[in-house]
């Protein structure tokens, strides 16, 4: 079969699934599936000979589902159950904010809200907790951001696994899951007296590429007047030291952070008023650097040039992977957004979808 | 003597009537459940019924935040919450609430 792009869109009131050639100038429309449910959390899951939309409603009345689609989204079916806390725990499950495949061909990764990681081995019919972060010393000290105390980032890369936690900061394990640290050596908490504490970082994203494990991104929390430094950053050690790379950015604030998926020099991210959490002066922009964030370009085109007051949240901008990506972005507004040639021209995908939480774009 | 176990009614919210377990079916979307109180109702949920019960309840067997459980007219928060008595032909009403936009 000829390859097919495939976007994932989770929203406040359901998924929505797009489907076309990835030259087409339209896609095919599927949904609402889960209608009336929010999503923050879905995966292209392409291990298999099929590939599988794995999406996960979190309705606020009867809580979470793992659900699965062979046929790229127009069916799905749920696992036999869904992440869960222990009876005794204390912690009761109230969102899920991602979903990755783990390390063999039907493992799943699960990153919650109360801050906690859970796993599956198969299929997502049963999960376990994993004790190393779930159970961490610093667990019960995490404290919510407005969007609650989520579990938002799961990044398998080189030898390590590396989590963001809002408010938590980055944690990695690098004995197979097992125990994991602290690693936040320059990434700031411009909202503690203490700038650079261990941890308690309010993380918002971090993204890398494969073909450089000792290299990370991340999208701090930012847009602090005092010091424009502590949002954009980039690591060269894996993860243990952290430098800042917002220099040439209108706002160091913003939320998704995500690296081009043939260059692991170019890397994307949208720049957002802190006080408003809206692009600069209502004029939407990615902005693109490919030398892994020393400088960096204002992508505009295609995109409205004034009084547009967009807000792309943590997991709402993808790339897929076909030849010539495309950067897939999703406002609050309820627009999808499509920037062919990895951003250099965007169109409007739909206009007015309901508020997008996340975009997860792959060519299958 | 042991006393008998008030049989009840439990109405089902529609959008989870096709979770309800063959063995035990629905009749006009009621079920009928032994049981003296409300926890113990919804331990008889979880036994008969685990694809509504985890629909309905968290890890700790309560009703999550935007379910109302009502016997007859009363919301049970009214009354003695998870431990309201049951008597038999009571009618316990289980609903979503009216929250979300």
């Amino acid at each position: 079969m000829a390859s097919r792009v495939v976007v994932a869109v989770g929203t406040k009131k359901g998924l929505f699934v797009f489907e076309g050639s990835p030259g087409a100038k339209r896609l095919e429309l599927r949904g609402p599936f889960f209608a009336g449910m929010p999503l923050n959390a879905a995966l292209i899951d392409r291990r298999g000979k099929t590939p599988k939309i794995v999406a996960v409603p979190s309705s606020p009345w009867f809580g979470t589902t793992i659900q699965v689609s062979k046929d790229l989204g127009k069916t799905f079916k749920p696992t036999k159950s869904a992440p869960a806390f222990a009876a005794d725990d204390g912690r009761t499950l109230k969102n899920v904010w991602s979903l990755a495949a783990g390390g063999d061909s039907t493992d799943y990764l699960c990153g919650v809200e109360p801050a906690a990681l859970f796993r599956s081995r198969d299929a997502g019919d049963t999960w376990e907790k994993v004790s190393g972060i779930t159970d961490h010393t610093h667990a019960r000290q995490w404290q919510p951001g407005a969007g609650g105390l989520c579990l938002h980032t799961i990044l398998r890369h080189g030898e390590a696994l590396h989590l963001g936690i809002s408010t938590g900061g980055h944690y990695a394990s690098r004995d197979g899951e097992q125990t994991f640290a602290a690693e936040n050596a320059g990434v700031g908490a411009g909202f503690q007296p203490n700038r650079f504490p261990e941890f308690g970082q309010c993380v918002h994203k971090i993204a890398a590429h494969p073909d450089r494990p000792e290299r990370l991104y991340m999208q701090n929390h930012g847009g602090w007047e005092d010091d424009p430094t502590l949002g954009v950053l980039r690591s060269d050690d894996g993860g243990r030291n952290w430098t800042s790379i917002a220099k040439g950015l209108p706002s160091d604030f913003g939320f998704p952070i995500a690296v081009h998926p043939h260059d692991p020099d170019t890397v994307y991210v949208v720049p957002l008023e802190g006080a408003t959490r809206t692009c600069p002066a209502a004029r939407p922009a990615v902005w693109r650097s490919d030398s892994a964030g020393e400088k960096w370009q204002r992508l505009t085109g295609g995109l409205p040039k004034k009084d547009a007051w967009f807000t792309v949240l943590r997991d709402a901008l993808d790339l897929d992977d076909g030849r010539q990506p495309s950067v897939w972005f999703g406002t609050t507004t309820g627009q999808l957004w499509r920037g062919r040639d990895g951003g250099d021209s965007f169109e409007c995908v739909t206009p007015a979808l309901p508020p997008i939480h996340c975009v997860k774009a792959a060519v299958v | 003597m042991q006393a008998t176990i008030p049989e009840v009614r439990v109405t089902i919210p529609q959008a989870l009537r096709s979770l309800c377990a063959a063995a035990a079916p629905l009749r006009d979307g009621e079920l009928c459940v032994l049981a003296r109180d409300v926890r113990e109702l919804l331990g008889e949920l979880a036994r008969q019924h685990p694809d509504v019960h985890v629909r309905i309840c968290d890890e700790r067997g309560e009703p999550r935040p935007h379910i109302n459980v009502f016997v007859n007219d009363d919301h049970v928060r009214a009354r003695a919450g998870l431990d309201t008595p049951l008597t038999a032909g009571d009618l316990v009403t289980i609903l979503p609430a009216v929250s979300g936009g």
